[in-house]
C-alpha cells in the first residue's frame, strides 16, 4: 500500500526550478541536486496568486543509519517539504508529510491533522542563520531523523518540553509537591502573581488549609492521569474538545471535575463578573514509568490555560447560568453544553521550584556535604552560606550575637530592611527566601565563644563540621582547647581583601586551630610573600580586618571573590583526612592569585607553671638544624610567639638564628644585637603585631643533652628580670643531641 | 548488553576483503587483497596491510579468529603470505605476522595443480599451508571433499598410522552450519551454500566454480539478519545454489539483508556470456529469483572499482559492468531496500574508506563516514602545493 502524505494548503506547482525567487530557495535546490541522499519531488509556492512569500522543496530523503526496525517509526525514506519564507530572518520550516509519521518530542506545537514540523536546532535562529548553509542544513535533517529513530536525541531526562515549547504562561510548582498533596488537610489555590507587559504571566500552586479562609484566586482543577510509559509524548491539544478526548482515551473525565469547580464557591445568591477573572488552569498529574511492569518513578505534569474568566467558562460548559449580568449555578440543566467543545486552550510551561537534589544538581554539587556549625554571619559567612545554601551543600547552623548596622549593608547579604534584625536570622531567612524551605539554615543568636550556652553547645555536639569565619582569635583558640568539639576550619580574609586563608584541621583533629594559626605565622615570618601579605591592617589587624569597624575600606568584590574561592576549596578540604593551612594572594591590579601552601606539623604542649607552652615540629626542626649548622660551637638567638592568658598559654612562632655579632664557642654562646631590633620588628609588622619576643633560645653542643648549664640558669634569672617590666615570664629554650628543654622564668 | 556487530568492506579495487566483527569480539575474514602500489598514499586503495594491524592493535589483538579465503585467485589472496603467520615453515613466522586461528578454504585449493607458467607463488604457498594443517589435524576447516582431495589424503594418515577416516570432522559440506560459531554464543551462524562437490569431481577445477558462498545469519536482539556473502560466482552457480536450497527446503537461508553480489559485479553473474545488454543485463530466472528474496531496507555491496552511470562504462569489457548495476539497482528497489554501494566510490573515488555495516537491535545500518566538507581534508593529504 502507498504511504499517505499530507498535502499543503494555499499553495501551487511550481513547474521549473528557474522559476524560484526567494534566494535561500534557490540554493537549497542546488544543495538538493547535490546531494546524493536527496531527491527533488515538487517545487510549491505560496499564496497561489501574488509575490510568493513561501518557497516549498518538496523532497525525499534516505537517511542510512536510520535502523530498518526503530521503534519510533522513522523510515529509511521520508518525505517532507522545505518551507523557504522570504523573510531572510526566519527559519526554514521542515514539515514531514507521511500521515503516520511519528509524533515525537522535537517537533513543534502543531494541530493534530497536519504536517508534523521538526525542531531541528536548540538555539535561537540568530544563532542557527550565523552559520547556515543549505548543505549542512541538509545533513542536519538526516542527523535529526536518524537520532530520532536512534532515541538518541536527547537525554532521557532532560525536560524537553521547556526547551522546545516557549509558552508565555508559566506555573510553578512547591518543590514538595508530592508530600504536601498527601496532607488531607491541605487545598490547593492557584495564586497568580507576575504579569509581564507581553501579556504573559507567572502563577503559584500554593497549599493552603482547608480551613482557612478562600480568597479569590485563578480557577482550577487538578486530574491524576493513569501512569504512562516514558518516553513519547503526545501531541498537545489546542481545544477543550481535544484535551477532553485525550483525557477520555484514558479514562479520565474532564468536563465533570470542571464544572464542579467552576460552581464551587458560588452561592444561591449568585456572583458578579470581575476583571481579575483572566482563565481557568486546567492541571494533569502524570506519573511516569520506565517501563510497563515498572511501578512509576516520577510525576510529570501538564497545564492548560483556559483563556476566558471562569464565569464565562461556566456559561460555555452549562455549569452556570447568567440573569441580569449576575451568575448563578446551573443545578437543573441536564443537557450537556457543547460549546465549550471549541474553546481554544493554551500550553503552559510547568515548573517546580528547586528541591535539594535539584539545587545539587544545577550546581554540580556531588557530595551532600556535612552537618555544619557556621561561627560567624558577617561579611564572608553570609556570602559562604549564600553559595552553599543555593547548591544544596550541607545542612547548616549558624552562630553570631551580631546585628546588623546600617555600614553592613556595603559588605553584607542583608537588605535595609534587615537593620536591627540579628545577623544569624537574617542569613537563615534569605536563604529561606531562596530555597522556600526546601533546605533550612538554623541561627543560633549567641556567642560563638559561650560553650557553656545550651544552644551553642547542642548546636556543636550535632555538628561533624564547625567552620570559624568570626574573624576573631577568641573563637578558634577557645574551640582549640575543648577536646569534645567537631573539626574546626578556620576562614578569613586579609584587611586589603587581597587574601583570603583557610587553616583546616585533621580528621581526628590533631593539628588544631591553635598550632595552625602559628604555624601560619611562621610563614608570614619566613616566607618572602609575607611581606605584603598583612598590608593595610590599621596596627591591630584581628579586630582591624572585622566589619565592626566601621572605618574598614574595602569592596565587597573583594570579599565575594575570596568567599568563591574558600567555598569550595572548604569542599575539597573535607573530603581530606590531613589538616590544611593554605593562603589565596591575589595581584589586585591584574587579578591573578597565587596558591601558597604551608605543611602543617603537629604540636606538643609543656606545661610551664601556670601556663601551657605549645611548640610545633616546625620550630624544633628548624633550631636543630641551625645548631648543626653551628657545630662544633654553639649556637643561639631569639624565640618569637605570642601570649594568651584567655587559655593559659604561650605559643612558640619561631627561633631566629644567631645576629652576626654573636659570640659562640663550643661551650657557650653569647648573643650578639646586630639588626636583632630589626627583625624582631619586621616580625611584627609581617603578622600584624602578632608575634614578639618571649625569650631566647640557644644549642648544647655535640653529644650533650640539653640539662641547663649553671650559666644557663643565671641567663633566665636576667631574662625574668628584664621581661618583668613587661608582667610577663621569660622563656629559655635549650637545644641538646637529642632532648629540648624549656625553662620559664618569672620575678615572683 | 545490546549486541552490535559489524561487517567492513575494505577498498582494494577489484577485489575483496570482507571482515565480520561480532559483538563478542571475534573476527572473521574473508579473503584478502592488499595491492602493493595501495602503500602508495596517491592511490585509491587502501592499504590494507596497514589498516587491518591498526585494527587489531586498537583490540590488542594478534590474530584472526578465521580467515576464509574463498578462492585463490589473486584478488582475493594478494598479499596475504607475508601478512599471515604460516605454520608450514619457519621462514613465515615472526614479530608482527598476524595469526590465524582457523583457516577455511574450498577443497580445491588443497588440489589445483597450475601449470609452472601460471603457477602463482602466493597460491602454491596457501595450498601448502591448507595441506600442512589438514595434515596436522587443527586450525583448519575444508569445504567439501571431493574424492580427489581423500585421494591424496588418505595414504598420507596411512603414513602417520591414523585411520582414513581421521580428518573427517575438518570437512564440511554444502547445506550445513559450519561448526565454531552458533547463534546462541556468538551471535552469527554460518550457513555453507557452495561449493558442491560435484564442482571438482567434474574433472577441470575452475576456481570460480568452487569459491565458498555463505549465509551468515546474524542474530540481534533477538532478530535475525542475514548476509549472503559470495565470493566469485557465475550465474550458473548461482542457479545452482538457488534450486539446490530450494530442494532442501531451506529457502530462507537465499533471503538477504546485505549482499555481497559476485565477482566485482561481473554481468555474467547475471546471466551468461554475450548477454549483458545494452541498459541492463537480463537476470536469468533462479538469479531473479534470489534478487528478490532481498528483504526492505537491505543493502547491496559490489566490491569494485567505481560504476559511474556514464557512456564509457557501456562499453567496458571487463568487471564491473554498468548494465550488472542497473540490474541490481532495479531489483533492489522493487524489494524496497536501501543503496547499492560501490567500495572504491565510498566516501568518494579519490580516497575511499571502508564501508561499515552495523548490525545491532533495529537492523542493518551503514555507517556512514563522517568525513565530509572540512574533516575530510584534515583527515586526508591535500595535493601538493607549488
Amino acid at each position: 500500500m502507498p504511504d499517505a502524505y499530507h498535502e499543503l494548503a494555499n499553495v501551487v506547482e511550481v513547474k521549473d526550478a528557474s522559476e524560484l525567487t526567494i534566494p535561500r530557495a534557490k540554493a537549497l535546490f542546488g544543495a538538493v541536486q547535490r546531494q546524493r541522499d536527496y531527491s527533488l519531488v515538487q517545487i510549491l509556492r505560496h499564496p497561489v496568486d501574488g509575490d510568493p512569500t513561501l518557497e516549498c522543496l518538496v523532497v525525499e530523503v534516505e537517511c542510512d543509519d536510520v535502523p530498518p526496525k526503530n521503534p519510533v517509526g522513522i523510515r529509511y525514506r521520508e518525505r517532507l517539504a522545505l518551507c523557504v519564507p522570504n523573510d531572510p530572518k526566519r527559519l526554514i520550516e521542515v514539515l514531514a508529510l507521511r500521515q503516520d509519521f511519528p509524533i515525537l518530542m522535537h517537533q513543534n506545537q502543531g494541530v493534530p491533522g497536519t504536517p508534523a514540523s521538526l525542531c531541528l536546532y536548540f538555539e535561537a535562529a540568530g544563532a542557527v542563520m550565523r552559520t547556515w548553509t543549505p548543505e549542512a542544513f541538509l545533513r542536519r535533517i538526516q542527523w535529526w531523523l536518524e537520532k530520532s529513530a536512534r532515541g538518541e536525541l536527547h537525554a532521557a531526562d532532560q525536560p524537553v518540553e521547556h526547551l522546545f515549547f516557549a509558552s508565555k504562561y508559566e506555573l510553578v510548582l512547591p518543590w514538595n509537591l508530592t508530600e504536601l498533596r498527601k496532607d488531607p488537610a491541605l487545598r490547593f489555590a492557584i495564586v497568580l502573581r507576575h504579569e509581564r507587559p507581553d501579556g504573559g504571566f507567572t502563577c503559584f500552586l500554593e497549599p493552603t488549609a482547608k480551613t482557612a479562609p478562600r480568597v479569590k484566586t485563578t480557577k482550577h482543577i487538578e486530574l491524576a492521569l493513569p501512569p504512562i510509559v516514558h518516553g513519547l509524548v503526545e501531541r498537545d491539544p489546542v481545544t477543550l474538545g481535544q484535551l477532553a478526548d485525550v483525557l477520555a482515551r484514558r479514562e479520565v473525565d474532564l468536563i465533570g471535575p470542571l464544572r464542579e469547580a467552576l460552581q464551587a464557591d458560588i452561592d444561591e445568591a449568585g456572583t458578579t463578573a470581575s476583571a481579575d477573572d483572566k482563565g481557568t488552569i486546567i492541571l494533569l498529574h502524570i506519573p511516569i514509568r520506565r517501563s510497563v511492569d515498572a511501578e512509576p518513578d516520577g510525576v510529570a505534569h501538564r497545564a492548560f490555560l483556559v483563556p476566558i474568566g471562569g464565569l464565562e467558562l461556566g456559561i460555555a460548559c452549562g455549569a452556570l447560568f447568567v440573569h441580569e449580568k449576575r451568575y448563578y449555578k446551573d443545578l437543573l440543566n441536564q443537557q450537556p453544553a457543547t460549546a465549550w467543545r471549541e474553546q481554544p486552550i493554551l500550553p503552559m510551561a510547568v515548573l517546580t521550584q528547586n528541591d535539594r537534589t535539584a539545587a545539587m544538581r544545577q550546581s554540580g554539587v556531588t557530595e551532600e556535604g556535612p552537618a555544619g556549625v557556621l561561627v560567624g554571619a558577617g561579611s564572608l559567612g553570609s556570602a559562604l552560606l549564600n553559595l552553599w545554601g543555593r547548591s544544596g551543600w550541607g545542612r547548616w547552623m549558624v552562630i553570631d550575637k551580631d546585628h546588623i548596622k546600617p555600614h553592613n549593608l556595603s559588605r553584607h547579604g542583608a537588605y535595609a530592611q534587615h537593620i536591627g534584625e540579628t545577623k544569624a536570622t537574617v542569613v537563615a531567612g534569605l536563604h529561606a527566601a531562596a530555597m522556600e524551605g526546601a533546605t533550612e539554615i538554623v541561627p543560633v543568636v549567641a556567642d560563638g565563644c559561650d560553650f557553656a550556652q545550651a544552644d551553642v553547645a547542642q548546636a556543636l555536639a550535632g555538628a561533624a563540621l564547625a567552620i570559624d569565619a568570626s574573624t576573631t582569635l577568641e573563637y578558634p583558640r577557645a574551640a582549640s582547647v575543648v577536646d569534645t568539639l567537631p573539626r574546626h576550619f578556620s576562614v578569613f580574609v586579609t584587611p586589603n581583601g587581597n587574601a583570603a586563608v583557610l587553616l583546616a584541621e585533621d580528621a581526628k583533629r590533631m593539628q588544631r586551630l591553635r598550632t595552625l594559626e602559628a604555624q601560619y605565622y611562621r610563614a608570614l615570618i619566613q616566607q618572602d610573600w609575607g611581606r605584603v601579605h598583612l598590608d593595610g591592617h590599621a596596627s591591630t589587624f584581628w579586630s582591624g580586618a572585622s566589619c565592626r569597624d566601621i572605618s574598614l575600606v574595602m569592596p565587597y568584590s573583594r570579599i565575594l571573590g575570596q568567599a568563591s574561592t574558600l567555598a569550595e576549596q572548604i569542599q575539597a578540604a573535607v573530603a581530606r583526612e590531613d589538616a590544611l593551612i593554605r593562603i589565596w594572594q591575589r595581584d589586585p591590579a591584574r587579578g591573578g592569585v597565587e596558591v601558597h601552601d604551608v605543611p602543617a606539623v603537629p604540636e606538643r604542649r609543656i606545661a610551664l607553671g601556670e601556663l601551657d607552652l605549645y611548640i610545633d615540629d616546625g620550630v624544633e626542626q628548624q633550631l636543630r638544624t641551625l645548631r648543626q649548622q653551628s657545630f662544633p660551637n654553639e649556637t643561639g638567638g631569639v624565640l618569637l610567639g605570642y601570649y594568651d592568658f584567655n587559655i593559659r598559654a604561650v605559643v612558640i612562632v619561631a627561633g631566629l638564628p644567631a645576629p652576626s655579632d654573636s659570640k659562640a664557642s663550643p661551650d657557650s654562646f653569647e648573643r650578639g644585637v646586630a639588626g636583632l631590633a630589626e627583625a624582631v620588628k619586621d616580625a611584627a609588622k609581617r603578622t600584624a603585631g602578632m608575634v614578639g619576643y618571649v625569650g631566647e633560645w640557644h644549642s648544647h653542643p655535640p653529644g650533650h643533652s640539653a640539662s641547663p648549664s649553671r650559666h644557663d640558669l643565671v641567663q633566665l634569672v636576667h631574662l625574668a628580670l628584664g621581661m618583668a617590666d613587661d608582667g610577663l615570664p621569660a622563656v629559655q629554650l635549650i637545644v641538646g643531641e637529642q632532648d629540648l628543654q624549656i625553662l620559664q622564668g618569672a620575678v615572683q | 548488553m545490546a549486541d552490535v556487530h559489524k561487517v567492513v568492506f575494505y577498498p582494494v579495487g577489484n577485489g575483496d576483503t570482507t571482515q565480520i566483527v561480532l559483538s563478542g569480539g571475534r573476527r572473521v575474514l574473508f579473503d584478502f587483497c592488499h595491492r602493493d602500489r595501495a602503500e602508495d598514499t596517491d592511490t585509491p586503495e587502501i592499504d590494507l596491510k596497514s589498516r587491518l594491524k591498526d585494527e587489531l592493535k586498537t583490540v590488542d589483538r594478534d590474530y584472526f579468529d578465521v580467515v576464509a579465503f574463498t578462492h585463490a585467485d589473486l584478488d582475493h589472496i594478494q598479499g596475504s603470505t607475508d601478512f599471515f603467520e604460516l605454520q608450514h615453515a619457519k621462514k613465515y613466522q615472526g614479530e608482527g605476522q598476524i595469526k590465524i586461528r582457523e583457516l577455511w578454504v574450498p577443497a580445491a585449493m588443497l588440489l589445483e595443480e597450475a601449470d609452472k607458467d601460471h603457477q602463482q607463488e602466493e597460491f602454491v604457498l596457501l595450498r601448502q599451508e591448507a595441506r600442512h594443517r589438514l595434515l596436522e589435524g587443527k586450525d583448519i576447516l575444508v569445504f567439501s571433499k571431493p574424492k580427489a582431495l581423500a585421494d591424496w589424503l588418505e595414504p598420507r594418515l596411512k603414513e602417520r598410522g591414523e585411520a582414513a577416516s581421521a580428518r573427517d570432522h575438518l570437512f564440511i559440506d554444502a547445506g550445513t552450519i559450519v561448526p565454531g560459531f552458533s547463534l546462541a554464543s556468538d551471535g552469527v551462524e554460518f550457513f555453507c551454500h557452495s561449493p558442491f562437490i560435484k564442482h571438482c569431481d567434474e574433472g577441470d577445477i575452475i576456481r570460480n566454480r568452487a569459491s565458498l558462498v555463505f549465509n551468515v545469519r546474524f542474530l540481534a536482539d533477538g532478530a535475525y539478519y542475514d548476509y549472503l556473502e559470495v565470493g566469485d560466482a557465475t550465474w550458473e552457480e548461482m542457479e545452482d545454489i538457488v534450486r539446490t536450497t530450494r530442494h532442501h527446503k531451506n529457502d530462507d537461508r537465499l533471503a538477504w539483508d546485505l549482499y555481497n553480489i559476485p565477482h566485482h559485479c561481473s554481468y555474467l553473474a547475471l546471466n551468461e556470456e554475450g548477454q549483458k545488454g545494452d541498459k541492463e543485463t537480463e537476470p536469468k530466472p533462479l538469479v531473479k529469483e534470489l534478487l528478490l528474496q532481498g528483504k526492505r531496507d537491505a543493502y547491496i555491496v559490489s566490491c569494485s572499482k567505481p560504476i559511474p552511470d556514464i557512456k564509457e562504462s557501456y562499453e567496458q569489457v571487463q568487471p564491473p559492468h554498468i548494465q550488472a548495476r542497473n540490474t541490481y539497482e532495479r531489483y533492489l528497489k522493487e524489494v524496497g531496500g536501501r543503496k547499492f554501494l560501490v567500495t572504491m566510490e565510498e566516501p568518494n573515488a579519490n580516497k575511499p574508506e571502508p564501508i561499515v555495516f552495523e548490525i545491532a537491535s533495529g537492523g542493518v545500518t551503514w555507517k556512514r563516514s563522517a568525513s565530509i566538507g572540512a574533516p575530510a581534508i584534515i583527515t586526508s593529504t591535500p595535493p601538493r602545493a607549488g
